[in-house]
């Protein structure tokens, strides 16, 4: 997995959900953590602010973006 | 959170006070502009809280566009509620329809186009027995906006007029209530979530503008005379509307704020173990 893209990805998704300067936050707070602490904190940031059933959405949605660029 | 209590309180009791000024006090002329400037009052919150919520979030995002239309809409309902009170009880002019509810019609344009912005851009997608069970209620509520809003606002006494912008009313109330459904529809799909309860909060006060936009249109002649207990009545659901409108607005920013705070606390903590 491409760590960077998959960064990329997480804060484009806080930008979406949570505004611009959140998002900005996120990515100091991402920058040197590995994809495994950086989906588990997304998950648990989308479940507390869109719900469980939204963000398991949104999670399988990143999923495929990066799938789509591996393969 | 604190914040957010405080916030709660303070709608309370300025729903109290509202309560009390129009109910208790139902005849004291001198307190026409004091029920006037509470009216207004529950607009300016509105407006407030979300210009704060649009501050946090930024004109970048959906939410933010959504709530920067939204208060276009309630600002020119105030601009409409700002002029009908100088109207009636500053220039002592008593007419209907007036320029305040071109005011207030142009208003619902906005919001209805607010609402749909959210909708269209979150591509939010529904499960099918969701769908079923509001469209059902959707339906039912749509025959009561009709018999109420179109079968008795038309009165065949008045100008044809005073009719149309009472039947325009009961349209825009039944736009709003189609989108409403879908609104309601997206706060199920938020559930466990912090999202749920502003949508659940826009929803319910939109209910409750519904319902007193009907017994305004039904009853706009006993509003107009300022008659008991139909103009006290129908400011105190509108002012209930407005105070819901305002917390579901003030709560979006409040997440990103949250949100914020949560993130710069672990910021501050890393930085602090690095050194």
């Amino acid at each position: 997995m491409d760590i960077a893209h998959f960064r990329q990805l997480a804060v484009e998704e806080i930008a979406d959900t949570l505004g611009k300067k959140t998002a900005t936050m996120y990515s100091e707070f991402y920058k040197d953590k590995p994809s495994e602490v950086i989906k588990v904190s997304l998950e648990e940031l989308l479940t507390e602010v869109v719900g469980k059933q939204q963000a398991r959405k949104r999670m399988t949605k990143l999923t495929e973006k990066i799938e789509g660029v591996k393969n | 959170m604190k914040n957010r209590t405080l916030f709660i309180v303070g709608l309370i009791c300025m729903w109290v006070i509202s309560v009390y000024i129009y109910s208790f006090q139902n005849g004291w002329q001198s307190h026409d502009l004091l029920r006037s400037a509470l009216f207004i009052l529950g607009e300016i919150t509105i407006i407030v809280s979300g210009i704060f919520t649009v501050i946090k979030y930024g004109l970048g995002n959906i939410t933010g566009k959504t709530v920067l239309i939204l208060i276009i809409g309630f600002f020119l309902w105030m601009i409409g509620s700002t002029t009908y009170s100088i109207n009636t009880f500053v220039l002592g002019i008593d007419e209907y329809p007036s320029l305040a509810d071109l005011f207030i019609l142009t208003g619902y344009f906005f919001i209805l186009a607010g609402l749909l912005h959210e909708i269209v851009q979150r591509k939010v997608s529904f499960r099918t027995p969701y769908k079923l069970a509001l469209l059902a209620i959707g339906f039912v509520i749509g025959v009561v906006i009709f018999y109420f809003g179109f079968y008795l606002a038309i009165d065949p006494t008045a100008s044809w007029f005073v009719n149309f912008v009472s039947v325009a009313y009961g349209v825009w109330d039944l736009i709003l209530l189609m989108t409403l459904i879908v609104v309601l529809m997206m706060a199920v799909e938020y559930r466990g979530g912090k999202m749920f309860l502003p949508w659940l909060a826009i929803f319910i006060g939109m209910i409750v503008q519904l319902v007193a936009d009907i017994f305004f249109t039904f009853f706009y002649v006993q509003y107009g005379e300022q008659l008991w207990p139909y103009y006290e009545g129908i400011d105190i659901l509108w002012i209930t509307a407005y105070l819901f409108f305002a917390y579901g607005l003030l709560s979006f920013g409040l997440i990103v704020k949250d949100a914020q705070h949560a993130i710069a606390g672990k910021l501050a903590v890393e930085s602090k173990s690095k050194k």
